[in-house]
């Protein structure tokens, strides 16, 4: 699905990836952990083609129509609408733009780059509704401005509606568990996981195991310092859990 | 000619009663006094003040009794026929929703048996001569203050209306009035509506005041050819535990200019919910004038504007609280783009008797080009100790964390600018209350948006 190699990227004069190697198959879910700083959500931005990031060294292929293609020379709606998506860590407030407005345009957007009928208005409303459904979203949310006035987890519940409307075949969740209490990680790790499918991959980005509990991934990494230093299953978020970072660093 | 010989001329038609020729004649003395407003007055500083006497005065001096006029015209009006057309050419300003008034070159357009007025359980609607004549309004109406611009207005106060919503009367509908000015070559170039407004006590109503400018009945806002100018005023008195929600939306073409007055009081418990919508082209400028004349009043005093090419979005704002215990809200937004301008001069004085006093000003502007302009000037003048007053000016381009938001969600740039340009303007909408306006305007706005901007 995804194949990052060597990649290297700054921020200013900043290094913030120093030589990043991943590979996601189509189905796989893969978590990143490590510490603060480490250029965990830096790579998330990369991925999603955020202007303030310039890559300096590496490339990412990425699986389009078959074709193994040059992620990063795509512009960020581009690669959004190849199936691209980053739920963020702080979902950004848009006031004026009403969430069915955003979700419409970025729908419509979808279908007409894949060459797919336009749906009717009220036809995407219906749709968008049963979406709010899986991630426990009350309808009203719908017509508020984006993100204005929501609470943390109702932003997080809201990003993953918009992962559910945008059906995306690779998902970048950056610490989409933070500030969620018990319940709503529950409720939002259930409409992930629900979304998952054999052609669909995840990367899940995270400081906690607790998340890891309710999405189950299939490889565990660990970044620090712009660099995966070490790979593991699920049990190495158990013995991170435990032990903390030092013994790797 | 001048003004005062012509008020005269006015004056010496039949049946003219004597207050009125009174009025104008004080205030076309008023305004042969004053001096035109220029760049060394500092609410002029940043306006374009040449073209008031530069591209106007001899249109001023060029306005006889033989120009049609709204108490002069001598061939009788089919008014079931231009009401119909005017309906059809403002299709898509007229929202059933709404009780919908048009007021065609100063002169309401109901039908032959209600041209003198529109009377209602509810409210009622008739010319200012006739208010006065019946005594519903006293000279207080009349005031020409220290203002040349506001003279010369009343110096015409005929073409104007008064609106009163009755005792404790509760509007179901919003009150729509759109005012309309034909600007082609057979017309008078220069409007001076005037509007007056009593809220009597416990009322609660929702007025959308609407000023457009056409080349033709048939035609719609934009295109307008000839260069005319509006020299409106709007007087709004909100009485005890009074509730007005009150719209004020204006388009103004290229080549046109709008001075506009808009001046408000508000007694005890009142609340004023303002919007200000303005698109423009040419030159709007609009005095709000707001003063308390009681306490626990509260307003929300809203403005979003959309200038591009030459246009000019000029805003005095002066609010004034005399009493105690009033709250006040007030944020004023413009997109600009092209070489287009924004003038903000916010006012606000809190008298000694102004104790308890919470008021917050704010005025952001979006700026879409280098070439555009904005002058914001903060100003405030407090007498009381126990207030909150905040002020503050934000001037900016589109927020590059909003742009890429969207843009990783698959929606291209170019559209996310559109979005967030539509979303900087549509958000002060949703703040209203009453069913069906915020829906209205925001067409409204994507309607002009898609049009004149996409």
């Amino acid at each position: 699905m995804i194949e990052i190699k060597n990649l290297h990227a700054k921020i200013g004069d900043k290094s913030v990836l120093k030589g990043i190697n991943l590979n996601i198959k189509a189905g796989e879910t893969h978590a990143i952990m490590g510490p603060n700083g480490s250029g965990k959500s830096s790579l998330s931005k990369v991925l999603a083609g955020h202007p303030s990031y310039e890559v300096t060294e590496g490339e990412v292929l990425y699986d389009i129509n078959f074709q193994k293609t040059d992620l990063l020379g795509l512009e960020p709606d581009v690669r959004a609408k190849e199936g691209v998506f980053l739920a963020y860590q702080y979902p950004i407030e848009v006031p004026g733009v009403s969430n069915f407005n955003f979700l419409y345009e970025a729908f419509k957007a979808l279908c007409l780059h894949h060459g797919a009928d336009q749906m009717k208005e009220t036809d995407f409303r219906t749709y968008a509704l049963e979406k709010m459904r899986l991630v426990d979203m009350k309808p009203e949310f719908l017509d508020r401005s984006v993100n204005v006035g929501f609470s943390g987890g109702e932003k997080k519940r809201n990003e993953i509606l918009q992962m559910a409307v945008l059906s995306p075949r690779f998902s970048i969740l950056d610490e989409t568990d933070s500030g969620l209490d018990i319940d709503a990680l529950r409720i939002v790790a259930d409409g992930v996981n629900k979304l998952r499918t054999p052609n669909n991959s995840i990367l899940l980005i995270t400081h906690y195991q607790r998340l890891l509990n309710y999405i189950q991934p299939d490889f565990v990494h660990v970044l620090a310092d712009g660099k995966i230093i070490e790979t593991g299953d699920k049990s190495l978020a158990l013995k991170l859990e435990e032990k903390g970072y030092d013994w790797l660093l | 000619m001048n003004l005062i010989k012509m008020s005269e001329q006015l004056n010496q038609r039949s049946g003219e009663p004597q207050t009125h020729a009174f009025i104008r004649k004080l205030a076309s003395k008023k305004f042969e006094e004053l001096n035109w407003p220029s760049k060394k007055m500092e609410l002029w500083r940043y306006s374009p003040t040449h073209k008031l006497q530069g591209d106007y005065l001899p249109q001023i001096n060029a306005i006889s009794e033989d120009k049609k006029d709204v108490t002069t015209n001598k061939n009788p009006l089919d008014f079931n026929a231009i009401q119909a057309t005017l309906r059809a050419s403002l299709k898509d300003f007229i929202d059933p929703r709404f009780e919908t008034i048009i007021i065609h070159q100063g002169q309401i357009i109901l039908s032959e048996d209600s041209k003198n007025g529109l009377i209602s359980p509810h409210f009622q609607i008739i010319s200012l001569k006739k208010a006065l004549e019946q005594g519903l309004i006293d000279s207080s109406s009349f005031k020409t203050e220290e203002n040349k611009l506001e003279a010369l207005n009343l110096s015409y106060f005929e073409d104007g209306y008064f609106l009163k919503i009755n005792e404790q009367a509760k509007l179901k509908k919003p009150l729509h009035l759109i005012y309309l000015h034909s600007s082609d070559s057979s017309s008078n170039p220069l409007f001076q509506t005037r509007f007056v407004v009593s809220c009597a006590k416990g009322s609660e109503a929702t007025l959308i005041e609407t000023h457009m400018v056409t080349s033709s009945l048939e035609s719609n806002a934009h295109g307008v050819s000839g260069s005319s100018w509006n020299n409106s005023t709007s007087l709004i008195q909100i009485e005890d535990e009074a509730h007005l929600n009150f719209i004020q939306w204006s388009e103004t073409p290229a080549s046109h200019q709008d001075t506009h007055r808009t001046h408000i009081t508000l007694q005890n418990k009142s609340k004023l919910h303002y919007l200000q919508g303005i698109f423009c082209e040419g030159w709007k400028r609009n005095e709000l004038n707001i003063r308390t004349e009681g306490s626990d009043a509260e307003m929300i005093i809203h403005s979003f504007g959309f200038s591009q090419k030459d246009g000019v979005i000029d805003q005095p704002s002066r609010i004034e609280f005399s009493n105690s215990a009033n709250q006040c809200q007030q944020i004023f937004k413009n997109l600009l783009t092209d070489q287009s301008r924004a003038i903000f001069n916010g006012f606000i004085k809190i008298h000694p008797a102004g104790q308890k006093t919470d008021c917050s000003q704010l005025h952001q502007s979006l700026l879409l080009s280098s070439t555009a302009e904005v002058d914001t000037k903060p100003e405030l003048e407090i007498y009381a100790d126990d207030v909150k007053a905040t002020h503050g000016a934000t001037v900016g381009s589109l927020n590059p964390d909003e742009l890429f938001y969207f843009q990783s969600r698959g929606i291209s740039e170019e559209k996310v600018r559109s979005m967030l340009c539509l979303g900087f303007l549509m958000e002060l909408c949703d703040e209203l209350t009453v069913k069906s306006v915020p829906n209205y305007l925001k067409s409204r706005i994507k309607e002009f948006w898609m049009k004149d901007f996409q």
